[in-house]
């Protein structure tokens, strides 16, 4: 087990930055948080805790008589089943006493080797909570990265998971922070360990749990509210931002949760990723079991945003993480960053960092997911399967693109009343900004979304009737059932921009309003080509012979300038095109299904002045998809217009400059500020030889983040994932990696 | 002087009568089956079962299922009549050391007593609070009954404390409860329940809500205190606490808690080196407890669950039906608005490992939840409680208890059977754990 203190005197693996108190102020805006947090609804109520501790003294009393059971079954004698027992913990933010109204509760159900999973846990043990007239949607998932029995006791939803330890006897007072206890166990224990043995670490190597859960509590609704938490759809989840908080609480051990809101969004905002955050150094145990090392784990090279568990075996915890969503994040961090800013100042109030994300009208472009299945069950077996996996979609995207189209996923699903059976995901797709003068590149993603369905239809689990869609649409074609009310927020200076932009068509007229209700009807008609109106007559000139490839297949120095990097990106497409070419003819018995990517067309010479830099996606001649062919007669001219922002007015542009000053009169807690992704294209190089240093690595990095399910996705899906086999590597040296360096003589006022 | 004679265990043939020849300091161990008839006379000699002498020359039924020894101080002649489970002599009994505790302890009385006719204070009119405490089977029972016999022979009116909710030897399992001893225990009839003081706890097993246990442990003991504080005599004999087999973790502490819940001065330990050991060392640092380590007898008899289970639920026929089945109870219907039934301290705890950290429960393990009248109610037995509202009922004894029979959820009338014709003396009830099938 790591140290919880250091011989310094310090928690962490680096010194405090601060060690000042709370000021007045700091206290009375620490108190405001308090208050907004309780009004916000984020404390359950004395009624339903004194529940929960009974529901989890039932759940202790049921284990126990069951392992009883499990030991007179297996033939012992009466002296060891007086003996025999089971221990339940929990685990995420009940453990952390984080929690709020109606959560789960996370919890671990630790039991002696004689008393195998699949056998005891997933059977008998089901049964007796089957037969339990409090028990209700029993739902077993023993094939889980993590196995886990669902359930609600009384009305509490329970996630149990199994420990199946070496033990012959569990003792009353066993300890699972002993690393011993993982010895001789499998790994689905080993994971299911790790819940409780990271929570409990965590608190252990915070110098104050009172503030750190206030801080906790905040930055979670906030995550919430701004759309940035979600473990499985590339964001992070509970244990992250318990990681993330703690080692703010580490670095400012004094601080009240008011200072420590405003040092996390600094913090974070600047944090040189990929640069690991961990609460302590990771050591190599004895057990044999692989730790996160970047030097040694190729698998470890490709996370983002490695946040490190502190429990040995040390592992990233948010390898979902994408480009794209860390991109996201930053500048969600940046933005509560400057209102922390304001709130000091007094020019603003908490209730600002908390305006719920505006996803619909951030992008110009999206992909609509829409499943379907036969029944309640199926669509939520479905759903959880297709949630899982949106993230490969994502990253396959940015593969595709070479990181140049970024995809910024939904956390949330919707519905459609008027189609039941029915469920919708989204994402937001933009392009990243470049100073080139050239006209951008453009690309056609059909092809890796025909691979992303392909891949989603291989369910182990599939039944009939269980069918994926994936559409594109534009901002204003967004359906109505994903705004509040049913009702599309109104945007009058976007409206009149709007109109400017129209593009005439051979089936409708110039109007806006005709164009948005030709869309909805389109939606709901539920035709094989929604946007089979948008067409245009006249074929693109630049299209007409497709995407040029240079002739060069070499692997290039990363030395050379950025035109020739671009002629290598170009070998990439065109090796992936002909990787992609044989699936596509491949008989399938989704054959029939009807075309997933529809685009619409729009020609070069209505693009703004502001827009020359965007960059345009279109078809090759060849079809990929058999659908296509019905259109083959204009299928080459279809367009995909990606372009990353609305350009700026001229009032944003005063408050950008405004801004940049305030910034530039910043204390700069870094050496160096890291680049941004958007800034010149010589950063832009240099990122890219740093992310990826052999082509070849890069598709082992991508199959082995798809491979690798997230660490708290114990419950809601149903998923057969692939079980990851891989052999334990040698012992990694001690790994020492730090962002901060020492703190300076006194911490300045901002 | 004659060799006992040994009659084989388990005979099934009847057998005829038969006498054995006491030695001094030796006694005659019988099982009694469970169906048949065994009766005991005195032929010569003096004897006594359990510190209670046999009449001499008539004859005495010993209670079915019962495990006795008749002991002779000064040689006897007995006679036994029916058949047995098992039947021998021993002349390895630590009789002579548990007469010699009792003379010690009768010593302390005397000196009570004295110094209550003085006026002397309230800690030297105390008499001694015996509490005997040991593992399962080691004859804590037997050990009491003697004490409170031997002394109630001299004249003392000694109280008998049972803490023992998994046997109940003064009324139910399930109850903790004090009554005073004025003769020596009956052998037929065993503890007299004329004026019992009984705390209805529910359930066999104390880890089911420890709380609760020690909650009602601090009732009792409030009581006996104000009983005491108006009765000279009584404070004066003392009390003789019994206790549970349990003696390890929680069991332990439960010891520990008793021993100061009951203000114990004389802690008896049988049959186990460890736990004198143990209490010794924990009480060490108070100077008016004696911890006395005693063996116990060879002659106790190993119960397992299964045994227990059946002795509880022949317990509770016994309260409705008397021990020879002679008592006829009375079957009752009740609405169900007419009475309300009570549960105390709500659900399970959860166990510490499960809470958040550092947090303390928020769930007080002895409130008070009202319990819908289901047809789970079916075949469990409620308490009576004396409480006048509500809220009384943890700190309230009760008054007797009733075996439900049936539950009309259409007509809302639940059936129940009780041992005195009438209504209910109060319209609280306290639900249990305890049940009992008519076989």
């Amino acid at each position: 087990m790591s140290k919880a203190k250091n011989n310094n005197g310090y928690l962490g693996v680096t010194e405090p930055i601060s060690l000042s108190g709370p000021t007045e102020k700091d206290l009375m805006q620490t108190a405001e948080v308090e208050k907004y947090l309780s009004d916000a609804g984020l404390y359950e109520s004395q009624d339903e805790a004194v529940l929960r501790e009974e529901v989890l003294g039932k759940l202790d009393q049921t284990v126990k008589a069951w392992i009883r059971k499990a030991t007179r079954i297996s033939g012992y004698g009466e002296q060891f089943v007086h003996e025999a027992n089971a221990k339940i913990f929990t685990f995420g933010s009940y453990r952390l006493g984080v929690h709020g109204p109606g959560a789960d509760i996370d919890t671990l159900c630790v039991g002696p080797r004689h008393a195998t999973r699949n056998e005891f846990f997933f059977r008998w043990l089901h049964d007796m909570l089957a037969e339990m007239p409090e028990v209700s949607e029993l739902h077993p998932v023993p094939d889980a990265h993590v196995p886990v029995l669902g359930f609600k006791i009384n009305g509490v939803s329970i996630d149990l998971l199994y420990a199946n330890l070496a033990h012959a006897v569990i003792p009353e007072d066993l300890d699972l922070s002993q690393d011993n206890i993982l010895h001789n166990v499998d790994e689905q224990t080993v994971r299911s360990l790790n819940g409780c043995r990271v929570t409990d670490q965590i608190l252990r190597l915070v110098p104050n749990i009172l503030s750190f859960r206030t801080t906790l509590r905040f930055i979670r609704y906030w995550g919430k509210c701004r759309g940035v938490y979600s473990n499985v759809m590339g964001f992070l989840g509970g244990i992250n931002w318990a990681i993330l908080v703690g080692r703010i609480c580490q670095l400012y051990p004094n601080a009240s949760p008011s200072m420590l809101v405003s040092r996390f969004f600094r913090v974070y905002s600047k944090w040189k990723w990929p640069n690991p955050v961990m609460l302590c150094h990771i050591e190599e145990g004895y057990l044999g079991l692989p730790v996160w090392d970047p030097r040694r784990n190729y698998r470890d090279r490709g996370h983002q945003m490695p946040i490190i568990t502190p429990a040995y075996p040390c592992m990233n915890s948010s390898y979902n993480v994408s480009v794209s969503t860390r991109y996201v994040m930053i500048q969600e961090f940046t933005r509560a960053f400057e209102i922390c800013q304001a709130i000091d100042e007094g020019k603003a109030d908490w209730d600002a960092l908390f305006e719920p994300y505006p996803f619909f009208e951030s992008y110009k472009n999206y992909l609509e997911v829409n499943i379907t299945a036969r029944n309640e069950d199926d669509l939520r077996n479905w759903k959880g399967w297709v949630e899982s996996r949106l993230r490969t979609l994502v990253l396959k995207i940015e593969r595709y693109s070479h990181e140049m189209i970024l995809a910024h996923p939904y956390p949330k699903d919707f519905s459609d009343k008027s189609r039941p059976l029915h469920c919708f995901y989204f994402m937001g797709l933009w392009r990243k900004q470049t100073t080139q003068a050239q006209e951008a590149e453009q690309f056609d993603i059909r092809g890796i979304v025909n691979e992303f369905r392909n891949t989603i239809c291989a369910y182990q689990h599939w039944k009939e009737g269980m069918d994926i869609e994936v559409s594109h649409v534009k901002r204003k074609e967004i359906p109505l059932f994903v705004f509040p009310g049913g009702v599309r927020p109104s945007r009058s200076s976007r409206t009149a921009h709007k109109k400017s932009r129209t593009i005439p068509t051979c089936d409708v007229s110039a109007d806006d309003q005709v164009g948005n209700l030709l869309g909805v009807a389109s939606c709901s008609d539920a035709q094989p080509v929604p946007c089979k109106g948008s067409y245009t007559k006249q074929p693109d000139p630049n299209c007409a012979g497709g995407f040029q490839l240079p002739g060069s297949t070499s692997v290039l120095p990363p030395s050379l300038p950025n035109e020739v990097v671009l002629n290598g990106s170009a070998n990439f497409h065109e090796e992936s095109v002909e990787r992609e070419h044989p699936e596509h003819y491949q008989e399938s018995k989704f054959a029939t299904v009807q075309n997933a990517v529809c685009h619409v067309a729009k020609q070069p010479n209505s693009l703004l002045p502001n827009s020359n830099n965007g960059w345009q996606l279109y078809g090759s001649d060849s079809s990929l998809n058999n659908s296509q062919r019905e259109c083959s007669g204009s299928a080459a001219n279809n367009l995909l217009n990606l372009s990353p922002a609305i350009p700026a007015t001229p009032d944003e542009l005063d408050e950008l400059v405004s801004s940049n000053q305030i910034k530039a009169n910043q204390e700069d807690v870094n050496a160096e500020r890291r680049p941004s992704l958007e800034i010149g294209s010589e950063n832009n190089l240099e990122q890219i030889c740093s992310l990826r240093p052999q082509d070849s690595n890069d598709n082992l990095k991508r199959k082995a983040n798809q491979e690798l399910e997230p660490l708290e996705l114990a419950a809601p899906s149903t998923v057969a994932a692939a079980q990851s086999t891989g052999t334990a590597p040698r012992k990694p040296l001690r790994l020492r990696l730090t962002t901060l360096g020492k703190p300076k003589p006194a911490e300045g006022t901002t | 002087m004659a060799a006992a004679t040994t009659a084989g265990a388990g005979a099934a043939t009847p057998q005829p009568p038969r006498q054995y020849k006491l030695a001094p300091q030796s006694e005659l161990r019988v099982e009694v089956l469970p169906d048949a008839p065994l009766r005991v006379r005195l032929v010569t000699g003096t004897a006594e079962i359990f510190g209670t002498e046999l009449p001499p020359e008539g004859w005495v039924p010993v209670p079915p299922r019962s495990k006795i020894a008749i002991f002779t101080w000064h040689g006897a002649t007995v006679e036994l009549d029916g058949v047995s489970e098992s039947e021998y002599t021993s002349d390895e009994t630590p009789m002579v050391i548990y007469v010699n505790t009792h003379a010690i302890l009768d010593a302390r009385r005397a000196r009570a007593r004295t110094a209550a006719a003085q006026g002397g204070d309230k800690e030297a009119s105390q008499g001694p609070r015996v509490i005997v405490v040991g593992p399962t089977d080691s004859g804590k029972s037997t050990l009491c009954k003697m004490l409170l016999s031997w002394a109630a022979k001299l004249g003392w009116k000694p109280t008998y404390v049972d803490l023992d909710i998994g046997q109940g030897s003064i009324t139910i399992p399930g109850c903790i409860s004090a009554t005073p001893i004025e003769k020596p225990i009956d052998i037929i009839d065993g503890i007299p329940l004329e004026m019992p003081l009984v705390y209805f706890y529910g359930h066999p097993n104390p880890s089911i809500n420890a709380d609760v246990y020690k909650v009602l442990m601090k009732e009792l003991a409030k009581t006996l205190e104000k009983q005491f504080s108006g009765n000279a005599e009584s404070r004066a004999a003392g009390m003789v606490i019994n206790t549970m087999g349990w003696v390890e973790g929680l069991g332990y502490e439960l010891l520990l808690n008793a021993i100061e819940t009951f203000k114990a001065n004389v802690v008896l330990v049988l049959g186990q080196e460890k736990l004198w050991k143990m209490l010794k060392d924990a009480v060490q640092s108070k100077s008016n407890i004696d911890v006395v380590k005693l063996h116990k007898s060879e002659g106790v008899v190993l119960r397992n669950s299964k045994y227990r289970q059946r002795t509880r639920s022949f317990r509770i026929k016994e309260y409705f039906y008397g021990i020879a089945n002679d008592l006829a109870p009375h079957s009752n219907i009740v609405n169900f608005s007419d009475v309300s039934v009570y549960k105390i301290g709500g659900g399970h705890q959860a166990p510490r490992s499960a809470l958040p950290i550092g947090a303390e429960p928020v769930a007080d393990p002895t409130r008070l939840v009202a319990v819908n009248i289901s047809t789970d109610m079916i075949h469990t037995v409620l308490a009576i409680s004396y409480a006048k509202e509500p809220e009384e009922i943890i700190s309230s004894n009760v008054a007797g208890f009733i075996h439900v029979t049936d539950v009309d959820i259409q007509r809302k009338k639940l059936t129940y059977i009780a041992p005195c014709p009438g209504d209910l003396p109060s319209r609280l009830l306290i639900a249990s754990s305890l049940t009992w099938y008519e076989a």
